[in-house]
């Protein structure tokens, strides 16, 4: 046994009184205009306060050995901890990666070629064979579709698409969209390897222009 | 155990000691048979628990050995269909979960059994009932999950359970739910146990058995029962929601409502991670007992050893999402876990560290027990090295779910834990038995043991580095794996022949060894000090303890044994009720399972009223109890 | 049915000693509690994880009821007292008393768990279901969980009252106050739901 048989009726009368008083009080704060993190805060505190006063009290630890505390409160801490752990892992946590606004226009630069430099990629990887180009010299060929106005292409036939994007899907994988009466199949598929990241990046550039 | 035990007064409401003259015996006269079938069914002492826990964690050793060789004959080539794909799924699901909750788990708690009141100078465990309770409940859930084999629908989403692979939607049939309903049965025989256990070492101690005078196994038990106190409830709710999603259509992991299925995850790791310490604690306990008896030197750095396992028992509440680094938990939490899994590592290192010191310098006997130590430290260090491995996320995001990590936990649960098990039973088997097992014999199991599992085990760190997944079902010719592949199905085969040995060593030992005597290995704690096996009140005389090892202390400094004082010794009478109620648990759990079959919720009811009666008798009948006059009884004095 | 550990009488007639000096029964309960703490916080943290999570309504402001909430858990509040005086009785030996008093906190267990099935009910025929949404699924298994242990500690505590007719009570406070001890952990846990499942979520509204 504890060793402690005093009687403590009195005291728990009292500790029932000031518990209906707290309950009164948490439900009295709902009411109050305040600030919402104040009522938060006030209803946790109350809160902790009526979970110590039954434990220490009616659970008697406060006159019980003490051990009976540390076994007690080693399970509570250890599951308050990992439950609000567990909350914030699940509520807080990042849905996205972040990319800063340094990298973002890193990111541009690396990929924003400079159209001049086009026509001379254009000419050099033997594009201008097969497709036609009226306002460069030596790009006459027909066996692909002609080149002009090419920026307005996605905006007619694929709704929403961005001109770079169709532009570099349509070198790196030529049958992506195979314009209506040319044949799918004859354009290289490597020419995306045969350039270097800044020729093709200049010739993006250039063709998206036209 | 059959013991020729004086009984002087056997319990019945009508007589025996004054103070059961008041326990209401309305429900008839209890369990008195001292021998035979029945008298094992209702026994509480622990030693007779013990050997049954024992008993039946080596039966289902061998059952889940049985399924691992069927996994790795099915993976010994390519595109082999030695099962049936779906089969393939119930067999490795099966394997894991009974090796962890059927095979190391109760292997565990039949050494804390036997062991703990012996070493901290008890007659028994503080409610030995309720340990009686344990082990029928756990023969309850043991059975629900292997039942589950007659109907075709073993659990079939590995041991891990994810949502939603668990969910009605892509789990039909009973195979979830024989999970669920198994799972948390054996739940509840845990944490009565562990219950059973704390209470026990914190008041069932010999006087002067203070807490840094307790033999480091029962230290390592002590955590082991903390964690699975604080480790279980987790899963067990989640269990529950799973059962509510499952039976009841509720929306906990259902994606469809807005369900979150990675918190199923969260819930099974934060029960998950301890669990790895629940199994690996004991044996480092175990492992603890028997190096300084073989290199006849006090354990170095005691109290090291002790706040170490403390240590990784509370930081293994803080590492729980290191096994899923790959779910996206954002950077932070990876960094966190990260770190925490770190800093685990340390203390782990600080017990390595101190049982190479408890060696270094020591006078080493090397006999069977003491292999299987080193051996353990050994292997445990690999799995241990593979482990800190994993606690860098990048890394662990290459390694996640590949044979890699099925080589870690291999080497940390055979190459550590079964490993130090079996040094364990060797090392214990002349004090339960009375006999020795054949030395000679024993090196050649464990050789075999040791040769097998690392040809096993080895070769699945270079095949998880070379990307095979775990748990697929066969793979193509040309992924480079067919070697390794095949290596690991001989190993396999050359581990069970070497497990095979060490059972039948076993009963020939049983059966023929030499007398073992009280203290034939020279050893250090308490449980030495008596009989072999012990008498079934354990100690005539509580001693009084004085030193660390105090048994060892005794013999070195002459101090002399405790005197039996005459007075006759009580016991607590054996029960029906636990087998009552461990009964009513399986029929309840069954009812559940088959609850849309007609009847089933019928007998739902019928398990859970005779559930309700086994604990209303067993209130009812009290502890009850008889006495026994130890110097009536041959071999007594000691 | 950890509990039936619980219903096991204590040996203290013939424990004889205690290392510590605490009786057995009461370390068994408070590590069981410690236990529950963890089971409890799982189930809290659940309905937390998953409030503003589901996708139709009913909502919980919508049903949740301060008035009636704040009754029953006055009522629990109460039954606490009770058994706290039941325990001070019976390690005073007088049976009259404890008996009185462990009658008192099982009914007013009793009345909580009406409060409790009329709230059900009442959130049933406004379209919370078990089925229906997370906030009906958290908030059924979780309140649902705490009135089970509530309900097995009126029965419990019953058991007690009948108890004391046909057998001497006087020798088995360490019992009652481990029955005891199992309650105020009840009225702890619904302290906490009261506040953080009931009060929060009217935070901002204005009453």
């Amino acid at each position: 046994m504890s060793g402690e048989h005093h009687d403590h009726s009195k005291t728990y009368w009292a500790m029932a009184g000031i518990l209906a008083v707290v309950t009164a009080v948490e439900v009295a704060i709902l009411y109050i205009a305040i600030p919402d993190s104040l009522m938060l805060t006030g209803l946790y505190v109350l809160a902790a306060f009526k979970f110590g006063l039954v434990v220490a009290y009616f659970m008697h630890l406060k006159y019980d050995n003490k051990l009976l505390t540390g076994i007690f409160f080693s399970g509570f801490t250890i599951a308050l901890g990992t439950m609000v752990a567990m909350v914030a892992l699940i509520n807080y946590q990042p849905t996205k990666i972040a990319i800063s606004v340094k990298d973002t226009k890193q990111l541009q630069a690396m990929t924003q070629g400079n159209p001049e430099n086009g026509p001379a990629v254009f000419s050099a990887k033997g594009c201008a064979a097969c497709h036609k180009i009226s306002s460069l010299a030596g790009a006459v060929g027909a066996v692909g579709p002609a080149l002009d106005g090419l920026s307005q292409r996605p905006a007619d036939k694929l709704a929403g698409k961005d001109v770079t994007a169709y532009i570099r899907e349509s070198i790196e994988n030529p049958n992506a969209y195979v314009v209506e009466g040319f044949p799918a199949g004859l354009m290289p598929a490597n020419l995306r390897q045969s350039m270097s990241d800044t020729e093709y990046n200049d010739l993006v550039a250039y063709l998206a222009k036209l | 155990m059959a013991t020729s035990a004086d009984v002087i007064g056997v319990a019945s409401p009508a007589h025996g000691h004054s103070d059961t003259d008041r326990e209401l015996g309305v429900l008839g006269p209890r369990p008195v048979a001292k021998t035979g079938l029945w008298s094992w069914l209702t026994t509480v002492d622990h030693k007779r628990i013990g050997i049954l826990y024992g008993l039946s964690a080596l039966f289902f050793l061998v059952v889940g050995g049985v399924e691992a060789l069927l996994v790795r004959l099915q993976l010994a080539a390519p595109n082999l269909s030695v099962l049936p794909a779906d089969i393939y799924n119930q067999m490795f699901t099966m394997h894991a979960t009974t090796m962890i909750f059927l095979a190391i788990m109760p292997l565990s708690s039949a050494f804390f059994n036997y062991l703990v009141p012996l070493m901290i100078g008890a007659r028994d465990v503080a409610f030995p009932r309720l340990n009686a309770f344990s082990l029928w409940v756990f023969w309850a859930g043991a059975a629900l999950l292997n039942v589950s084999w007659l109907t075709g629908s073993a659990p079939n989403a590995s041991w891990v359970g994810y949502a939603n692979i668990t969910s009605k939607q892509f789990n039909p049939g009973l195979s979830a739910d024989y999970w669920v309903m198994g799972l948390l049965v054996l739940g509840v025989a845990s944490v009565a146990a562990s219950l059973n256990f704390f209470v026990t070492i914190i008041n069932m101690r010999a006087p002067g058995m203070t807490l840094m005078r307790l033999p480091v196994f029962v230290w390592m038990t002590f955590i082991t029962n903390i964690l699975i106190l604080l480790a279980f409830p987790p899963i067990t709710i989640a269990l529950i929601q799973l059962m509510m999603d499952r039976m009841f259509g509720a929306n906990f992991f259902n994606v469809a409502a807005g369900g979150l299925v990675i918190l199923w995850q969260h819930w099974f790791w934060i029960f998950g991670h301890p669990e790895v310490y629940i199994l690996i604690l004991p044996a480092m306990g175990v492992v603890s007992e028997i190096l300084p008896t073989f290199s006849r030197k006090p354990l170095f750095g005691y109290p090291l050893i002790v706040f170490s396992g403390a240590f990784i028992g509370f930081m293994g509440f803080a590492v729980w999402s290191h096994h899923m680094f790959t779910t996206g938990m954002g950077v932070i939490a990876t960094l966190a876990f990260s770190i925490t899994t770190s800093i685990i590592a340390v203390p782990t290192g600080v017990k390595i560290f101190n049982w190479i010191g408890t060696m270094w310098g020591g006078h080493i006997r090397f006999a069977t027990p003491m292999l299987y130590a080193t051996g353990f430290i050994a292997m445990f260090t690999i799995g241990g090295f593979s482990g800190v491995m994993h606690s860098a996320a990048a890394a662990d995001a290459q390694q996640h779910d590949t044979y890699f990590v099925v080589a870690h936990f291999h080497y940390v649960l055979i190459g550590g834990t079964l490993m130090a098990l079996l040094g364990g039973l060797a090392y214990w088997f002349p004090k339960i038995t009375g006999r020795m097992m054949n030395e000679a014999f024993g090196k050649v199991a464990f050789w075999t043991i040791m040769i097998g599992f690392n040809v096993t085990f080895f070769p699945m760190h270079i095949l998880g580095l070379n990307g095979m997944p775990r748990r697929i079902y066969t793979y193509s010719g040309d992924m480079g794996w067919n070697f390794w592949n095949l290596v690991c199905t001989i190993g396999a085969f050359v581990l069970a022949f070497g497990l095979l040995f060490f059972f039948i060593n076993m009963a020939m030992g049983l059966k023929k060894g030499a007398i073992a005597g009280d203290d034939p290995w020279d050893a250090r704690t308490l449980e030495w000090s008596i009989p072999s096996p012990p008498p079934e009140y354990n100690f005539a005389a509580i001693p009084t303890v004085t030193h660390l090892d105090d048994f060892w202390h005794s013999k070195i400094t002459g101090k002399p044994k405790p005197q039996y004082d005459g007075h006759p010794i009580h016991m607590p009478a054996a029960s029906y009720y636990p087998m009552v109620v461990g009964i009513g648990m399986f029929v309840w759990a069954m009812g559940m399972i088959y609850k849309d079959a007609p009847g089933g919720f019928l007998i739902a009811g019928a398990g859970m009223l005779a559930l309700i009666f086994g604990v209303y008798g067993w209130a009812l009948e009290g502890p009850g109890g008889y006495h026994v006059d130890p110097s009536k009884e041959s071999g007594a004095h000691n | 049915m950890g509990h039936a550990a619980i219903a096991e009488h204590d040996q203290h007639h013939h424990v004889e000693h205690s290392y510590t000096g605490i009786p057995n029964k009461k370390v068994l309960m408070w590590a069981f509690l410690a236990s529950d703490c963890m089971f409890f916080g799982t189930l809290i943290s659940t309905y937390i994880i998953y409030h503003g999570k589901s996708l139709v309504g009913p909502y919980p402001v919508e049903v949740l009821s301060i008035p009636v909430t704040t009754a029953s858990s006055f009522v629990l509040l109460m039954s606490s007292l009770f058994m706290a005086l039941a325990v001070a009785a019976v390690n005073r030996k007088d049976i009259g008393q404890t008996r009185l008093w462990i009658f008192a906190t099982a009914f007013f267990g009793l009345i909580f768990l009406g409060f409790q099935s009329f709230e059900f009910t009442e959130f049933f025929h406004r379209g919370v279901t078990l089925q229906k949404n997370l906030f009906g699924s958290t908030f059924y298994t979780m309140t649902g969980t705490h009135g089970l242990h509530v309900a097995i500690g009126v029965l419990w505590l019953f058991s007690w009252f009948v108890y004391s007719y046909f057998g001497d009570i006087s020798d088995k406070a360490v019992d009652i106050e481990s029955t005891g001890l199992y309650w105020h952990f009840v009225d702890i846990v619904w302290i906490v739901i009261f506040t953080v499942i009931y009060l929060v979520e009217f935070v901002g509204i204005g009453g």
